[in-house]
């Protein structure tokens, strides 16, 4: 039986192998091999990742963005193709094996931690029957997609900038794979180069649908307030780094708290604070 | 010229004429705002006010508060503004200084980055050149003519904007690209400044309101000096009863006359001289009913003798009787006020609705009781020997209309769109220049290659020893 869920499944097993390949890649054999596979499976995962979300629209006659469960698909979606665009660009496979990781927990929330119910297809009610429901939720995902690759890479700069500092002779040999300190910070800039004007896009046009829903395009939502307070965050990051050429550590540890700041914004408001934006 | 460099040249400025108390003040105040460290100070104090915004809820009655976190914190919370904390003093104030900062900061960093932009300087000191993040010295026995043209072709080529000059014996060549980079965050502080500008527009000249219409019915709003009229009100269900969306035809009158007619929907407001009527809600009226049906079963037998839908106001007979019954009173959630003896609906739900008849047999008013749909027997009418049972009325429908007019709005998306194109401008659009110099060394040239970008430096890293490597090759071909 071919549907979406069967696609999820795949999914699911292809970036679980993905992740298992750059892991073995990354830490514990000298092998380009295991490096390739991983791409390969990334590629085929994201693949079947497209295929799900296409045979949930086709299911449900309507965009995949209206719960949790398909709105965390689009969230591996985004944030894998985000990682290839990088790994064809730059060529560290090394990195891979930490958006993999992240990339691998998000499928298996969607897998196994989200109640069944969110895996129901709903309709979409009233307030959510707008062209603007793509754009909005397209151009945010994006946004989190470069938050999630700069908090991997952030997560790399403090590893090996620990290492480096207390020189363990093992340790290093272990990230001998990991690129320098500065490319690690330049990446971790261009990851946040992309998340930032596409979460302020996604803000924006969230506001424009919500004046054109309901009469205000700000009404301090906790959901938008979350959103406000993010954009704070990273404008910080920012500001930080190109009037007062902040590097390394410091920014790094702002990507991270960035991230997490994120992970409420998508998580926390939705199951902790009621507001009007309960979807997703 | 680089970051550092608009920096100082921001920061200098004000130290030259520091001689009265004012110049004095001036520059505190400008040394103050121009500083990024403000800024992100700011940063910090609204994303904390922000956040305690998130965890207390805004604008609630007093009664929720108590009861989520007690009498003693509810004083302290509304004392600190905590209950409407994104219009407290304090987060108004850390906006208007956020907008200071940004306007200082804008006015004092736009001058040195315009001269960077505009700055066509061509010749550099061959040391000058090699100074610079990139660079390079080669040579080549080629003619200083072909090296030229060969250097101005694969510049041209990477779609640099090229400018060369001669001097003496040799040849200067300045190429740059993407300096409209540099002012991508100026353009951003300038689109958030405006954003704030809409903002302040719409709290002082627009307004925000709420208007229930039942169907049928005309409504007069003043603030645009026209009517606006329900033709109709309807809901669409998906095949599971859930609702799919929901519909009001409406007709726009000015002084009686027609002049516009829309249906909107959620998602599809209607406007009109400014005023933007938006599908907000719906619901049944509270306050009446245009018909109902009742049930008569005799007293004595509990047999159903007859059934009849009385229009509201109207006489109706009831078939197979000498009883007549008329529709007078409706309230949709019952309340008796003992004080006052008035009866009303307490709330627009129909949580207890109940129908006032008058019972009339023989064409004599026998009496004028309240019945209730959900508790039939809660009061027997003992006039006639019949049991009148509500069987269904129809309430009309009223829509609940979002009313908005806000002066302001298209400031704000005229600022979130230069926000946006700064940001792209600012993160994509990256200031690249490259100086060379040729020496003509009569049968060989001497060149040195020098060079920076503003960002994406790892890339740059790339293009330039790119650009080294096809000048190795101009001499081989």
């Amino acid at each position: 039986m071919i549907n979406s869920f069967f696609w999820v499944d795949v999914t699911f097993w292809l970036y679980l192998a993905s992740f298992a390949f750059y892991m073995l890649y990354g830490f514990f054999y000298k092998n380009e091999t295991l490096g390739q596979l991983g791409t390969v499976t990334a590629v085929l995962g994201f693949i079947t990742n497209t295929l799900a979300l296409g045979y949930r629209a086709y299911e449900s006659g309507h965009a995949p963005f209206a719960n949790l469960y398909e709105s965390m698909l689009l969230f591996t979606w985004a944030t894998v193709l985000g990682y290839l665009f990088m790994e064809f660009r730059y060529k560290f496979r090394i990195i891979g094996a930490f958006v993999m990781s992240l990339i691998f927990l998000s499928i298996l929330t969607i897998v196994w931690l989200l109640p069944y119910r969110y895996q129901a297809i709903d309709p979409l009610n009233p307030a959510l029957q707008s062209i603007w429901l793509e754009i909005h939720v397209i151009t945010t995902f994006i946004g989190y997609a470069g938050f999630a690759i700069s908090f991997g890479i952030s997560i790399m700069y403090l590893l090996k900038n620990g290492v480096e500092k207390k020189t363990v002779g093992g340790l290093k040999d272990f990230m001998a794979r990991f690129p320098d300190l500065g490319i690690l910070d330049d990446l971790n800039y261009k990851s946040i180069a992309w998340g930032f004007p596409f979460l302020t896009i996604g803000i924006i046009t969230g506001a424009y649908w919500a004046n054109y829903a309901w009469g205000t395009y700000w009404s301090w939502d906790p959901k938008e307030t979350w959103a406000a307070i993010v954009c704070l965050i990273y404008a910080g990051y920012l500001h930080a780094r190109v009037t007062h050429g902040w590097r390394g550590v410091r920014t790094a540890v702002f990507a991270i708290i960035g991230f997490l700041a994120i992970v409420f914004l998508y998580w926390g408001v939705s199951f902790i604070l009621p507001g009007l934006h309960a979807y997703a | 010229m680089d970051e550092k460099k608009i920096e100082e040249a921001a920061a200098a400025a004000p130290k030259a004429k520091e001689t009265g108390l004012w110049d004095t003040i001036e520059g505190k105040f400008i040394e103050t705002f121009s500083s990024p460290k403000l800024a992100i100070f700011i940063f910090i104090i609204l994303a904390i006010l922000s956040i305690v915004g998130t965890f207390i809820e805004q604008n609630r009655e007093p009664a929720i508060y108590i009861s989520q976190h007690g009498e003693k914190w509810y004083r302290i919370i509304s004392v600190l503004g905590f209950t409407d904390i994104y219009h407290a003093w304090y987060f108004t104030l850390m906006i208007i200084l956020l907008s200071i900062n940004l306007s200082v900061c804008f006015s004092r960093r736009l001058p040195p980055k315009w001269r960077l932009i505009k700055d066509k300087t061509v010749i550099m000191a061959e040391d000058a050149i090699l100074r610079q993040k990139n660079s390079a010295r080669l040579n080549h026995n080629v003619s200083i003519q072909q090296m030229r043209d060969a250097i101005s072709g694969l510049l041209k080529k990477k779609r640099y904007n090229v400018l060369i000059e001669e001097k003496g014996s040799g040849i200067s060549i300045f190429a740059r690209k993407g300096a409209i980079g540099r002012i991508g965050s100026d353009i951003t502080h300038v689109g958030l400044l405006a954003i704030f500008l809409g903002a302040i527009i719409g709290s002082f000249f627009g307004f925000k309101g709420f208007a229930t219409i039942l169907e049928g019915e005309t409504k007069h709003f003043p603030q645009g000096g026209f009517d606006l009229r329900v033709d109709k009100f309807w809901i669409e269900y998906y095949d599971d009863y859930k609702i799919k969306d929901f519909f009001s035809a409406l007709t726009v009158l000015e002084n009686g006359k027609e002049v516009m007619k829309k249906t909107i929907e959620v998602n599809d407001p209607l406007k009109y001289k400014g005023i933007w009527f938006y599908q907000s809600s719906y619901g049944q009226a509270w306050d009446r009913v245009e018909k109902a049906r009742f049930f008569l079963t005799d007293k004595k037998t509990k047999g159903l003798v007859a059934e009849v839908i009385a229009d509201f106001g109207v006489e109706t007979p009831v078939p197979k009787t000498d009883i007549k019954v008329k529709v007078i009173g409706f309230a949709a959630d019952f309340y008796y006020d003992t004080e006052s003896k008035r009866i009303f609906s307490k709330s627009m739900e129909h949580n207890n609705p109940a129908i006032q008849v008058e019972i009339y047999e023989k064409g004599v008013l026998k009496s004028s009781p309240w019945l209730f749909a959900k508790y039939p027997e809660a009061f027997i009418d003992k006039s006639t020997k019949y049991f009148i049972e509500i069987g269904g009325y129809k309430a009309p429908q009223w829509t609940g209309l979002s009313v908005a007019r806000d002066p302001g709005v298209n400031v704000v998306w005229v600022g979130s769109t230069l926000l946006t194109v700064g940001l792209f401008l600012s993160f994509f659009i990256i200031h690249k220049r490259i100086w060379i110099k040729i020496v003509d060394k009569k049968d060989k040239v001497d060149i040195y290659v020098g060079g920076n970008a503003n960002k994406d430096k790892i890339n740059f890293d790339k293009e330039f020893s790119s650009l080294v490597d096809d000048l190795n090759r101009v001499s081989k071909m």
